[in-house]
């Protein structure tokens, strides 16, 4: 485009344009990446925290109970706070789903023999006219059962939510 | 008049309020009844009788009151062109604008949510359709109204005030929902490029930054176009009101984009230094920078367009509360950047002072490369910035304004301060070092004497530098203009139907040496 064709053009039209352009490229980006995103490795710990996330997020409570150790849910020594019975875990997932979930990503994750961390950042949505984003860093401990790796961490759902 | 007129239009926005909550509340309910299982019957039933009744009072009430108004305005123009009636439709307008605008936001965010599922209540999205579309037709027929009446009976003054606190005000709200939108969503696309394998739940985030940006640019772009259509754009380029608007826009935007830009620099620098986490961020530098990366973008691009609109209108005529508007925005600017520079300064020379008295005393010489970066950042952005917006001899007309002077005097006060605490600081480590006082002996004191003599440094330079051109404005003020000299005209005044004491009464007002003379005239 002639710079004279521009200068004529109104200033509103070009915002319009930049706007526009910035939507597509917010809902390309996000249907490709999810489009080429593998399934959960649930052989892995990343899998297995990935697979928990996702169905919490679908409000799938039975899914990500399976992916929760015993220790996680249920009361031994040195433990203390509200424990989950399967009901109450199903109540959380599926009565706590929000228009506005979280967004996650996954920073790190480290194994040392029967036991991993995976580090996690979830951003929120303040819940603002603005659309201001406040991230926290989560650490989720996984232990080596025999089923596979499982979640022994606080397993409140409401923190994926 | 204005009795009847302040009955009618309160009595008007009262039950039009009324009618509002009734008819959104008893749509939604209805939809929430057609939608979803009957069991909610008992609930439905007693929403309907509450919100049914304050609709059925709010509307007949409302009309009645409304169309006496409108018959009244359409019979006398003076009623028409009433400030009160203005007060009324802009009230009005302002909000159902914001409150169509807020669940605007909140419709699209369902309705995208619903497109890319993280949304799935159909009767809520169905619920904020009807809400939306109430208020965006109330919101219509009142601009519709308030458009009429400025083209039948005109709009100044105080009308013209009232138009324009509407107008400003929602291209403010409009902009800022725009801008804060547009940012979010560019770091969500930067942080799915650069780190999306990463990402395992993307959440409703897009969703939301769009709503946000779209809405923002419904309400921004009407009203935009709105004020820049002939006679507004005209009526309103010499406004106080509208030149406020746009600096407060730009001050937001270089503010903005200052922090975006220093987060960026400081990043950058660290993690060239080796600092691995710089500020506590991730792995992933990207992704990092894409938060401040987006608002430098965005808030750039703000600023560049409303200095250019500024321009525009100072260009065609700058009125005198414009330039004084202008004057308080550049100095305001010039002294948040002075102080970023000088901190950044006096930084640098505290984390150099740090390194070579630590190395000399043989003491632990610590981690230096993180505040090294964020110093140098402060430094390397504060100092354009006040390059930029500072001039030490501007013309006359723009040297003498109360503004400059503010900043000079807040620029003193501020190297004074820092002179002050830290020569205290200074002071006591010396004197502690001379009379060999129990915390000395491990070199702390030596430390603690460069850190203090690091910030004198630069409070000295800055202080100095702001005295010499406060003394070279008082010398350059041009003397106050003399009296003028008492005119040596003489004149003839003749008065009917007063009596003498009267009009000495009225002459006991003339400037001293004024002398005059009465002689009562003889028919």
């Amino acid at each position: 485009m002639r710079i004279g064709r521009l200068r004529g053009t109104d200033p509103t039209w070009l915002v319009v344009v930049g706007v526009a352009v910035l939507a597509v490229a917010a809902l390309a980006s996000m249907l490709l990446v999810r489009s080429t995103q593998p399934r959960p490795d649930l052989s892995t710990p990343s899998g297995v925290v990935t697979g928990y996330i996702q169905a919490v997020q679908a409000g799938k409570a039975d899914q990500a109970w399976a992916l929760l150790s015993q220790d996680a849910v249920q009361s031994g020594p040195g433990r203390v706070g509200p424990l989950f019975t399967k009901d109450d875990f199903k109540q959380q997932v599926e009565g706590n789903r929000r228009p506005t979930a979280s967004r996650v990503r996954i920073l790190s994750a480290s194994q040392s023999g029967d036991s991993a961390t995976v580090h996690v950042e979830v951003t929120n949505a303040s819940g603002d006219l603005f659309s201001e984003a406040s991230a926290q860093t989560i650490a989720i401990t996984l232990k080596r059962e025999a089923a596979g790796w499982r979640i022994t961490s606080n397993p409140y759902p409401y923190q994926f939510q | 008049m204005i009795q009847r007129r302040l009955y009618l239009y309160i009595v008007a926005a009262v039950s039009l309020g009324m009618l509002l909550v009734g008819l959104g509340n008893l749509g939604t309910t209805t939809l929430n009844a057609v939608l979803r299982a009957p069991s909610t019957g008992t609930v439905v039933k007693d929403a309907i009788a509450g919100f049914g009744a304050v609709t059925l009072v709010g509307l007949p009430v409302w009309l009645l009151h409304w169309t006496i108004a409108q018959r009244l305005a359409g019979r006398h123009p003076d009623e028409r062109a009433s400030a009160l009636r203005r007060l009324y439709l802009y009230l009005v307008l302002a909000a159902t604008a914001v409150a169509a605008a807020i669940v605007l936001r909140g419709l699209l965010e369902d309705g995208l949510g619903l497109l890319l599922g993280s949304f799935t209540d159909g009767a809520a999205l169905a619920r904020t359709a009807w809400v939306s579309l109430l208020l965006l037709a109330f919101w219509f027929y009142h601009l519709r109204v308030a458009e009429a009446d400025r083209a039948a009976v005109g709009q100044v003054g105080t009308s013209a005030t009232l138009r324009r606190w509407y107008a400003y005000g929602l291209l403010f709200l409009g902009l800022a929902f725009l801008l804060f939108g547009a940012r979010s969503v560019l770091q969500q696309v930067l942080v799915l490029l650069v780190d999306g394998r990463q990402t395992i739940v993307f959440g409703g985030l897009i969703p939301a930054s769009l709503a946000t940006m779209l809405t923002g640019l419904g309400l921004w772009g009407f009203h935009f176009r709105w004020t820049s259509r002939e006679p507004l754009r005209s009526d309103d380029r010499g406004s106080t009101l509208r030149a406020a608007e746009g600096f407060l826009v730009l001050a937001g935007s270089v503010a903005l984009t200052l922090v975006g830009a220093s987060q960026l620099l400081y990043y950058m620098l660290a993690r060239a230094l080796g600092i691995q986490h710089p500020g506590g961020v991730s792995d992933n530098l990207l992704a990092a920078l894409a938060g401040p990366g987006s608002t430098v973008v965005v808030f750039g691009l703000a600023w560049v367009w409303t200095r250019r609109g500024l321009a525009a209108d100072a260009g065609a005529t700058e009125a005198a509360r414009q330039a004084g508007v202008r004057r308080l925005y550049t100095h305001l600017v010039a002294l948040l950047a002075l102080a970023t520079l000088a901190v950044g300064a006096a930084g640098l020379l505290w984390t150099l002072s740090d390194q070579v008295l630590n190395s000399l005393l043989g003491r632990n010489v610590g981690e230096w490369r993180d505040r090294a970066s964020l110093f140098l950042t402060l430094a390397v952005v504060g100092t354009p910035m006040w390059l930029t917006h500072w001039k030490a001899s501007p013309e006359v007309r723009e040297r003498f304004t109360l503004s400059r002077r503010l900043y000079l005097y807040a620029a003193l006060l501020g190297s004074v301060l820092a002179l002050l605490i830290s020569g205290a600081i200074l002071l006591y480590r010396v004197l502690g070092l001379i009379l060999s006082t129990s915390d000395t002996t491990s070199g702390a004191a030596v430390v603690d004497a460069g850190r203090s003599a690091s910030v004198i440094l630069v409070a000295v330079a800055l202080g100095l530098y702001h005295w010499r051109l406060l003394r070279a404005d008082s010398a350059a003020r041009p003397a106050p203009a003399s009296e003028p000299a008492a005119p040596a005209s003489r004149f003839t005044v003749a008065i009917d139907g007063a009596n003498e004491d009267q009009i000495r009464r009225l002459l006991g007002g003339l400037p001293g040496g004024a002398t005059y003379a009465l002689e009562p005239r003889k028919n």
